[in-house]
């Protein structure tokens, strides 16, 4: 067991990848495998530099299929191990994502948003939400929380590994990279100081006694001969999914209850927005917020409440529909008079434009 | 009589007949290793990981905790095993597309770090579960389904010499060798230093054994027999290529 | 009317070419064809599926869900196909493959959590023979049994095993014209029938024979013959041979390497119902124990009366 490497609470000021760092050494994460790509880079630094102080370890794979599958090796051995990537990297680890779905290996992954398609920005884009919720020749079996300030960061990295070694699906942490980059302060704590209990890794392989005799040889498969037996399988794994779904599913709201207009958004940019509804709602706009903080699983019911009360809802994200998308198939058979756009496919929004987009063209 | 057949104590029965071809090599190498399982009583500490391809029919294939990983994945999940776990003897097993082509970098990166685990690479000169394709490995002039005129080493190519690149990259510590099912004792030798290796705490250990696919050869048995000891014999060199010096490993005295 | 037809047998049998061909001859009739071949991720040795469908009119999903015709060639086989069996099925089984070994079906396609740990397996093949418990489909609405690879070995040749068993669909089934089904042979076999004429009557004496096989066919009303694990000794000079057919099969490695020719085919089916090996010249055996050594599926085991050496693969 690895030694606490926070005391007490603390009020502290950092980049979003130190914290990560941080968090991710608070929840007891013994091992990370990475391979470089920004904006992302500094987890890896941050950990390199605190893992030998506090017995913890890393390597530099040879690249992002290396690393998740390395991950998912040490998961395996029963140790909290993680990874982070971005961009590209996301698409490789699509792969070893995938057999974590399959194979129900508690996954986390730190995924700090770069633009795209392909190499594109080094900078920052909400544009990797398709990948993260539904990438992978499988039916999306993962959970993504997507966080919006360093705190969430923190509390959300803490959570990440709970939720995948309680229920054992892989889960994001969804960044970008202006959370990856910006600093900002936050109260960094221990969790057991505040209640929160972690989830104890357990060992799938290499348990003690020989196998054949004292237990059963761990035979773990991904790959099955006829499709019938495949399709047993998913079944109830889709049905746990679901079932998991109805404690995993997180979303705030934001003066919702009189709103003409209700703002969805998430992540960074729901912080724009929740500025932008304050600033309407002075100008004598009635404007509500929604922002899902788990995008997978979706928080449907409360999106559909809140879109069933109001009627009038405004899309707003760093990409081209991508939050978009999941928003429509939450709302079916919803009757809204109005469900419009505001995309901005790799770019920053601000509070300001969204506010002028809603005065003037909305 | 008790005993019978022929088989290794570590072998899971259940799965008996195994799933491989008629006159396929991969039991001819898992019955070496299960015999080095049974000697070094390795049951308990061993876990192998499959490759996708032949290999895979691995996966139940012992009472040890096995894993089916992904094509050209094995050896990072055994490097990660490895690595959350030191007890452990972590053995990647796979075919020649899976080390050559498709986890090429991992083989390579891994030799480079002298990764603690056991490379065991059965080489058929082609990709058999998905139907007799060129592999990396292919024979000049050796007909598959994708070199249906017999491979064209100006396109495609010469075999690749796997072994030899491994050992040209080795740290000291590794231990690199090429076997044939052909020399089953020879191979069996190859592969107990391969463990060895492990167990003295030395570096990666890698083990290729050139090996039989009469199903997409399309060879009867003494076809087979000529194909292995003659053609593959005359382009992949049998032989140890790196040996761990002594004192090399943490546990050498 | 759509004729939909389920062929199952284990990889190696020849069950894609019976598929392939039906559906050949059906087109060449000027029917609608679709054939559609599920294998399993072995190359050989897990069931190997080909669904066919033939009709007068355009075919709808290549999957369904109860056949006209359901053709299963090993034990197996009967139990995967079992799902296709309706009441006006007519269901088609070589009743001399039953009786042979299968690879066992408890290890495909489960978590093999529940294997025979090394100590028990003394008690688990000493000699106990493995009922096969499953019976033939009750619901069929005729049972077709046939010995097709017994008739093959005996009086034909092993290879043409599947012909026979298309000969007795094509007969039992009233579906297209035996003409049709030797121009879909000539079709797919034409450059090796022209290679080796003897070739293409051997494999019209088999759809023939296999037609009259379904002729004569009765319903069996009765259960499959008792599997059992085989295990065969034989004395030679110097040593006790044992083989077991349930494990043999049939790649012929040993035969090549035996340096006394001791050993050949024999008339036993191994679990691939291909001949296994067996020993034909005991009194040449000079206990080297390379047959054992080359098998690639443990089938053999050499003991020495007097032990000199260790059976394992040795080597320092």
């Amino acid at each position: 067991m690895t030694g606490k490497t926070v005391q007490g609470e603390k009020k502290v000021f950092m980049t979003g990848n130190e914290t990560v760092a941080w968090a991710a050494a608070a929840a007891g994460a013994e091992i990370m495998f990475g391979y470089p790509i920004t904006p992302q880079n500094e987890i890896m630094h941050y950990w390199a530099k605190l893992a030998p102080g506090h017995d913890r370890k890393f390597l530099q794979t040879e690249d992002e299929l290396s690393a998740g599958f390395c991950t998912i090796g040490a998961l395996l051995a029963g140790r909290k191990a993680f990874s982070a990537t971005a961009g590209p990297g996301t698409i490789l680890f699509q792969e070893p994502v995938s057999m974590a779905e399959m194979m129900r290996v508690p996954l986390v992954v730190i995924v700090q948003q770069r633009g795209g398609p392909s190499t594109a920005t080094v900078i920052y884009s909400q544009q990797e939400v398709n990948m993260v919720t539904h990438g992978g020749n499988g039916e999306g079996w993962r959970v993504v929380y997507s966080t919006a300030s360093h705190q969430e960061l923190y509390d959300y990295t803490l959570k990440a590994f709970n939720t995948a070694w309680k229920y054992r699906f892989p889960v994001f942490v969804l960044g970008d990279g202006y959370q990856a980059k910006m600093m900002e302060s936050f109260v960094m704590y221990d969790p057991s100081e505040r209640g929160i209990e972690m989830v104890r890794a357990e060992p799938t392989v290499g348990s003690p006694g020989l196998p054949g005799v004292d237990r059963r040889p761990a035979h773990l498969r991904n790959a099955f001969s006829v499709e019938e037996e495949l399709y047993e399988l998913v079944l109830p794994v889709q049905e746990e999914f679901a079932a998991m779904a109805q404690e995993v599913a997180e979303y705030n709201v934001q003066d919702t209850n009189d709103a003409e207009i209700i703002l969805v958004s998430h992540g960074v940019v729901s912080r724009a927005a929740s500025a932008a509804a304050r600033q309407l709602r002075a100008m004598g706009v009635k404007t509500g917020c929604f922002r899902p903080v788990t995008l997978r699983p979706f928080p449907e019911a409360a999106l559909r409440a809140e879109a069933a009360k109001c009627g009038n809802l405004l899309v707003v994200e760093s990409a081209f529909g991508q939050l978009g998308r999941l928003v429509k198939e939450a709302l079916l058979n919803v009757p809204v008079r109005s469900l419009a756009a505001f995309y901005k496919p790799g770019l920053g929004i601000t509070a300001e434009e969204l506010v002028e987009h809603i005065r003037h063209g909305h | 009589m008790d005993g019978y057949p022929a088989m290794p104590k570590s072998w899971n029965i259940a799965s008996k007949p195994h799933k491989f071809c008629p006159g396929c090599g991969h039991g001819l190498v898992l019955r070496v290793l299960g015999e080095l399982i049974d000697e070094y009583q390795l049951q308990e500490r061993l876990v192998l990981g499959c490759d996708i391809g032949c290999s895979l029919l691995a996966w139940d294939f012992f009472n040890v905790d096995t894993l089916q990983t992904h094509h050209g994945r094995t050896i990072p999940v055994m490097t990660g095993i490895r690595r959350a776990n030191p007890k452990l003897l972590c053995l990647a097993y796979m075919g020649d597309g899976g080390g050559y082509a498709i986890g090429a970098q991992h083989l390579v990166n891994a030799t480079l770090r002298n990764e603690k685990i056991m490379t065991l690479l059965v080489n058929n000169v082609n990709y058999g579960m998905t139907g007799g394709q060129m592999a990396p490995t292919t024979l000049p002039g050796q007909r598959t389904e994708t070199s249906p005129f017999g491979r064209n080493a100006e396109e495609t190519g010469g075999p690749a010499q796997g072994v030899e690149m491994v050992a040209a990259i080795a740290a000291p510590g590794a231990y690199v060798a090429r076997g044939t099912v052909a020399d089953l004792r020879q191979l069996k030798r190859f592969m107990r230093r391969a463990i060895e290796n492990q167990l003295a705490g030395g570096g990666f250990s890698f083990l290729e054994a050139l090996s039989t696919c009469p199903t997409n050869w399309h060879t009867n048995a003494r076809q087979t027999w000529n194909f292995l000891e003659e053609d593959m014999a005359r382009q992949f060199r049998v032989g140890e290529f790196a040996v761990r010096e002594k004192g090399m490993g943490k546990n050498d005295n | 009317m759509t004729i939909k037809i389920v062929i199952a047998g284990e990889g190696g049998q020849g069950v894609q070419f019976v598929g392939e061909v039906l559906a050949w001859a059906a087109h060449g009739e000027g029917m609608e064809a679709l054939y559609i071949p599920n294998f399993g991720i072995e190359q050989r040795g897990g069931v190997s599926l080909a669904y066919v469908q033939l009709s007068g009119e355009q075919i709808g999903s290549p999957k369904f869900r109860t056949g006209e015709a359901v053709i299963a060639l090993s034990e197996r086989a009967v139990s995967r196909t079992k799902q296709y069996v309706g009441r006006q099925t007519t269901f088609i089984y070589d009743n001399s493959l039953l009786a042979a070994p299968q690879v066992a079906d408890e290890t495909v396609g489960l978590q093999s959590y529940d294997s025979v740990a090394p100590e028990a397996f003394a008690k688990a093949t000493g000699g106990r023979t493995q009922q096969w418990q499953g019976p033939l489909p009750e619901k069929a609405g005729r049972i077709i049994g046939l010995p097709a690879a017994r008739v093959a070995r005996q009086e034909l040749h092993p290879r043409v095993f599947n012909t026979i068993i298309l000969g007795a669909a094509v007969s039992a089934l009233r579906i297209v014209g035996l003409e049709a089904v030797k121009s879909a042979l000539e079709a797919k076999l034409g450059e090796k029938f022209a290679a080796d004429p003897e070739l293409r009557e051997l494999n019209y004496l088999a759809l023939e024979r296999g037609a009259e096989l379904a002729t004569e066919a009765q319903e069996p009303g009765r259960k499959a013959a008792d599997k059992s694990f085989r295990n065969e000794r034989f004395e030679a000079p110097k040593a006790w041979l044992y083989i077991s057919s349930d494990l043999c099969k049939g790649c012929g490695l040993c035969r090549e390497k035996c340096p006394a020719a001791v050993l050949d085919w024999s008339d036993r089916l191994g679990v691939y119902g291909t001949p296994s090996i067996g020993p034909a010249r005991l009194d040449q055996c000079i206990a080297c124990g390379l047959c054992q050594l080359v098998c690639p599926d443990a089938a053999i085991l050499v003991e020495r009366k007097k032990k000199t050496a260790p059976l394992a693969v040795t080597g320092k």
